[in-house]
């Protein structure tokens, strides 16, 4: 057989000729979904360039210098699935693609939707024993359509208002059909105590099935709040999701107020940390308003001339947090919490001009 | 070079070809005959001439522009099963090698013609009740990080076959697992394909120009088709540098029955070029891949050109990697690898190449150490596990090095036997 034969016998036109695919299953799309009212995926595109300007637009002459604020407008989430795989139980949604600022060192950097973007999917991985939400995990998505992948990526760990701590990325949908959505975890950044040294050491994964359709991206709500560029926050929507959230810190010695953001600390003694009986000293990152616990960041603590590193720490009693072994705390003198490094957690409208510089502030022990 | 008739549409040659290595077969055989003129030079009389190493293949493999040994552009690697169900008996061992031979007759040993190696698995060697010997190190396959789950080869054995013809490896492939009574115009003597069946067959390519061409319609490689022509690789960059690989002579098992032989890691993994081309920059790039003083510095060039034959990551950028984590906020994934050398000497040698599976581009890696355990060794110091744990901005996979854009697919661990241990080896050979 010669070339031209094979090509034309052995190899189908659009294949060699035209290798996009996305050309390709687009062109079959098309041919599927022309019924009335159905809108494809390239629609999804033209809704959100009509109404980018929305999702995107922020008066940057209004916010707040480093602060926390409420942003103009918001969307709503669906939901795709909740699964459990061993400790983990992992939450999947959907939204409209959304832009985030990622934080590397202090240089922050906008990350607009894709043109090609047509949905945002989030993760929240949490313990099934516990609910905390676990800290900075290695958390990737893998989108399939049949035994197509359709992508798969990292995604990145992100703090948004409504959904505080989650992983996400935008993702482009090919078709309105039934995708599998498969999030695997894979070890997490902190240091484990307690009950949890084994308990999160082995990979997890989970698999949804999801039906995209643009209709269910471009219904979502799209709301303006009424303050907004006030320093505030969103109140987040009721959730069956853990939302990472910090409620009673105990033993609380204080807080401060860093950059935007708020140190808790603590003061405890449990025989789950390395230190058992003898002091360790807790910190908790929050954001301010809506108390999330917040990862990525670098502190240390000045105590009577001494500058202690704090380490990330996950254990049953306290969650995600920093600390260190601190026998006793000398009353009624001040302590200096330094944030080295921001939180390297990208962000959503809201959070982005925030703790992105660190720094540092004192309180006062007084026992 | 047009191929007229074809819907007028303009088809590059480079294209083609490896668009036909990819799919295979006969017909994929005669369609390249029909297009290259030029005939493969012929291989030796007397094959017991050949090295007594399987891998020592350097010797036989030309230099590119900068003066460094360059693999040959087009590769396959089949996954073999043997066909029988306890131990192989001599009859067959006879058929492999007589098959073997056959290949060395009738292709010279060289990027022009063909090199490969026959490797064997931890399952093949369970066959047999004696275990192999302590100077062995081959341990099963397994996943080697926490954000990874492999598909296991555990097949008994790999054939990794590479030159600059695709029709040579595709005679060779329909010759030894089809048909066809004649290699490369010689006589078939004995087939594999008598003993052995193809589970899995992979395809690649290396080399400048190859990647770019290709990358038109591949998942994942932005519609910009960023990938420079000087490239060999898809992540765009010049790899294989003498100071980051280990020579031949330091992976070769130096005692017991197996000495001479090596092992070999071959794992695919699937790349993330849209990211990587569209979401980060040249400095970025380079600073992943090399180091951030790399990204600084431009040392590198477009492709790593600039490079010339010396890759410079030097023992003071390996050991200034958590420095680096912290003052750039990103590390490359060559420094950390630089972590694990051995008196200033790489323990691995790296023979990698690109493909395309299912639309979506892809890394075959192969690696041959001394033990098994040294490529798990730097497989560790590639996952920066420590660096993550002590930066805020160096996450498991975010800013670490390439991490967050290949997926590992598979892996595989074989043991390439000497030359003369290569044909269906017991595992305490005398």
């Amino acid at each position: 057989m010669n070339a031209i034969q094979f090509l034309r016998v052995a190899v189908p036109p659009p294949v060699l000729i035209d290798m996009k695919r996305r050309t390709y299953l687009a062109a079959l799309t098309a041919g599927l979904t022309s019924t009335a009212g159905c809108q494809s995926p390239q629609s999804v595109r033209s809704f959100f360039r009509r109404n980018n300007r929305r999702l995107d637009k922020r008066n940057p002459a209004k916010i707040p210098d480093g602060e926390v604020y409420v942003p103009p407008h918001y969307h709503g989430t669906g939901m795709i699935g909740m699964e459990t795989d061993g400790r983990y139980k992992i939450g999947i949604m959907y939204a409209a693609p959304d832009p985030f600022w990622t934080v590397t060192n202090s240089d922050v950097s906008k990350h607009p939707a894709g043109s090609r973007d047509n949905a945002h999917l989030m993760a929240t991985v949490w313990d099934r024993k516990t609910g905390y939400v676990l800290p900075d995990a290695g958390v990737s998505m893998r989108v399939k359509l049949g035994t197509q992948l359709v992508s798969q990526e990292v995604i990145y760990p992100m703090l948004s208002q409504r959904m505080g701590f989650h992983y996400g990325a935008n993702f482009q949908f090919e078709g309105e059909e039934t995708h599998r959505v498969t999030v695997s975890v894979g070890g997490i950044s902190a240091t484990a105590y307690g009950d949890f040294k084994h308990d999160f050491s082995e990979r997890g994964e989970v698999t949804a099935r999801f039906k995209y359709t643009a209709d269910k991206i471009t219904s979502l709500a799209l709301d303006n709040p009424e303050n907004p560029y006030e320093k505030g926050a969103l109140t987040p929507p009721r959730s069956k999701m853990p939302r990472n959230t910090l409620k009673a810190t105990p033993n609380s010695i204080g807080k401060v107020r860093i950059d935007g953001l708020d140190v808790v600390l603590s003061h405890v003694f449990h025989e789950e940390l390395p230190t058992k009986d003898a002091g360790y000293l807790a910190a908790f990152p929050v954001t301010p308003y809506n108390q999330f616990r917040v990862p990525n960041t670098a502190l240390e603590v000045d105590i009577e001339g001494e500058t202690v590193k704090l380490n990330p720490g996950f254990s049953p009693g306290l969650g995600f947090h920093y600390g260190a072994g601190i026998e006793s705390l000398p009353k009624d003198r001040d302590i200096t919490v330094r944030m080295t490094v921001p939180p390297q957690v990208a962000r959503h409208l809201g959070y982005e001009v925030a703790f992105t510089e660190g720094g540092e502030a004192s309180v006062t022990y007084t026992g | 070079m047009s191929i007229p008739g074809f819907r007028d549409a303009s088809v590059d040659r480079r294209d083609f070809l490896k668009t036909a290595l990819a799919i295979g077969g006969s017909a994929a055989l005669s369609a390249c005959i029909d297009l290259q003129a030029d005939p493969i030079p012929t291989g030796v009389d007397n094959p017991d001439a050949l090295p007594e190493r399987q891998h020592a293949w350097n010797e036989f493999l030309p230099t590119d522009d900068h003066g460094m040994t360059r693999l040959p552009k087009y590769h396959t690697i089949l996954f073999l099963t043997y066909r029988g169900d306890g131990i192989p008996a001599s009859a067959e061992r006879n058929i492999v090698e007589s098959a073997l031979q056959s290949i060395e007759q009738a292709y010279e040993f060289s990027a022009a013609g063909a090199v490969f190696t026959l490797g064997y698995s931890p399952s093949y060697f369970d066959r047999y009740e004696s275990s192999l010997p302590e100077s062995v190190d081959l341990p099963m396959p397994r996943s080697l990080s926490p954000m990874e789950d492999p598909t296991l080869n555990t097949q008994d054995a790999v054939l990794h076959v590479a030159s600059d013809r695709p029709d040579a490896l595709l005679g060779i492939e329909e010759a030894m697992f089809g048909d066809r009574p004649q290699m490369n115009s010689m006589t078939v003597n004995a087939r594999l394909g008598d003993v052995f069946t193809v589970s899995e067959r992979r395809t690649g390519f290396v080399g400048p120009g190859l990647p770019a061409k290709k990358q038109d319609g591949v998942e994942g490689v932005p519609n910009s088709n960023p990938v420079p022509e000087g490239a060999p690789v898809f992540m765009g960059f010049r790899a294989g540098f003498p100071n980051g690989q280990a020579t031949e002579d330091y992976v070769t098992l130096s005692d017991g029955p197996f000495a001479g032989g090596t092992t070999q890691h071959i794992s695919q993994l699937r790349l993330r070029l849209k990211d990587w081309w569209g979401e980060q920059d040249h400095d970025e790039r380079v600073a992943e891949l090399f180091s951030p003083v790399h990204a600084e510095n431009n040392w590198a060039g477009d492709v790593g050109e600039k490079l010339g034959t010396n890759s410079k990551v030097t023992e003071e950028i390996a050991e200034n990697t958590m420095e680096h984590a912290k003052q750039y906020g990103r590390v490359g994934h060559a420094q950390k690898n630089a972590r694990g050398r051995e008196d200033g000497m790489p323990p691995l040698l790296r023979r990698d190449f690109d493909g395309i599976e299912s639309e979506e581009a892809v890394t075959h890696f192969i690696a041959l150490q001394e033990e098994i355990s040294k490529f798990e060794k730097i497989r560790q110091l590639m996952n920066g596990q420590d660096v993550a744990d002590s930066s805020a901005t160096v996450r498991q996979r975010v800013n670490n090095g390439i991490l967050e854009y290949v997926f590992v697919m598979s892996r595989g661990n074989f043991l390439v036997p000497p030359r003369s241990l290569r044909s269906l080896p017991r595992p305490h050979s005398s």
